[in-house]
């Protein structure tokens, strides 16, 4: 299956290579325009094409007739693996950039190099996106400065979360190769540089500045920053006990709310400061001691249930 | 439905400011679907799971402040 994987990526990115919009200038792109008529034989160099990528996705799932689903889903894990080379190498180039900084003063052939590294993979995730029918003239590859230099985990972290997102809300059924393609292309273009470069703009367009007042009688002035619950996940490390058990059982009899039970237990923990939802709380480990405590309060308070 | 997914990512973005995201890691396989169902039933917006290199699981909940 890897292997069947690995040979039919590696068609996948020949065929990408052949994209011709790889050729175009972007001046001669602006000079264009997206243009208005069809062009007969173009068309059929695009179901050929698209034939072609076809016949390595249905490789890809290891089914002799695979349905339209599963087909997505060889796209989606292509998609995946170009993604991750793409930001595997804005991983090199931001640590190379940050290694050579002094050595970059000087010689600035060695930026333009890590850069087209950096490009090279971009251009591999961008023509994979024009194989699944993304309008050529709507890619722009060039990314800006702030994709190389910008914390390549926190670029990674809003990819994986728009992709995650995007999975979350895909349904299944799809009955055509033009529905399956235009899922494939869609889900591509969330790794896209000039998608990326968007969704940081969108993420601090959005962000909700927090001030703290300054100290005028010991001279400190008020600071401003951003909002870190907007931008950082709590992480916490799942744990279970036979307390967490008992509670979840009680809260969630048969994996359903128990509105009364939850509301109790919630009570219970704001009057503790405990200040993350049931969920979190029922599944950290860092709570662990308030478990047994919750178990022991709603014992004392009448729930023979959790005897 | 592809729609739906972009406004989703969109409207995960916009809404930012009035969420709260929870990543809780470590999940063995064998419990990822149980607490995934409590973490829905417990009003999380959105509900997702990416493997670890591990072979274990994170669970990411956004929950809505508003």
């Amino acid at each position: 299956m890897l292997n069947k994987f690995i040979a039919s990526s590696v068609c996948l990115v020949t065929l990408a290579g052949c994209a011709s919009w790889t050729d175009e200038t972007d001046a001669t792109l602006a000079q264009k325009g997206a243009g208005t008529t069809f062009n007969p034989d173009s068309i059929k160099t695009y179901t050929a094409n698209q034939a072609k990528v076809l016949t390595e996705l249905n490789a890809l799932t290891g089914l002799t007739t695979p349905s339209w689903d599963q087909v997505i889903q060889a796209g989606i894990q292509y998609s995946d693996s170009r993604c991750d080379a793409y930001i595997g190498a804005l991983y090199r180039v931001n640590k190379d950039l940050k290694a050579d900084v002094q050595k970059l003063n000087s010689v600035g052939t060695a930026t333009a190099a890590l850069m087209g590294i950096t490009k090279s993979a971009a251009t591999e995730i961008a023509a994979a996106a024009v194989l699944f029918g993304y309008a050529e003239e709507s890619i722009n590859i060039s990314g800006s400065r702030i994709l190389f230099e910008m914390d390549p985990a926190s670029i990674r972290s809003l990819v994986k979360g728009s992709q995650t997102a995007f999975k979350s809300a895909l349904e299944p059924n799809y009955q055509d190769r033009t529905g399956a393609f235009t899922v494939i292309r869609e889900y591509i273009t969330l790794c896209l540089p000039s998608t990326i470069e968007a969704e940081i703009n969108n993420a601090a367009k959005n962000a909700v500045q927090i001030a703290s007042s300054g100290n005028p009688a010991k001279g400190v002035a008020p600071a401003v920053s951003i909002n870190e619950s907007q931008v950082k996940a709590k992480v916490l490390t799942y744990d279970a006990d036979v307390y967490s058990l008992l509670l979840k059982s009680y809260a969630f009899p048969g994996g359903t709310k128990e509105v009364t039970a939850h509301a109790q237990l919630k009570t219970w923990m704001v009057g503790k400061n405990i200040k993350v939802p049931v969920g979190p709380f029922l599944m950290s480990q860092s709570y662990k001691e308030q478990w047994r405590e919750a178990v022991d309060y709603l014992r004392k308070n009448g729930n023979p249930k959790l005897d | 439905m592809i729609t739906s997914a972009k406004t989703e990512t969109q409207n995960s973005i916009k809404d930012n400011k009035m969420s709260e995201t929870y990543e809780i890691r470590d999940v063995p396989e064998s419990d990822l679907e149980t607490q995934m169902n409590i973490l829905r039933q417990d009003g999380a917006e959105s509900v997702s799971s990416t493997k670890q290199e591990n072979g274990m699981f994170t669970i990411t909940a956004v929950y809505s402040n508003s």
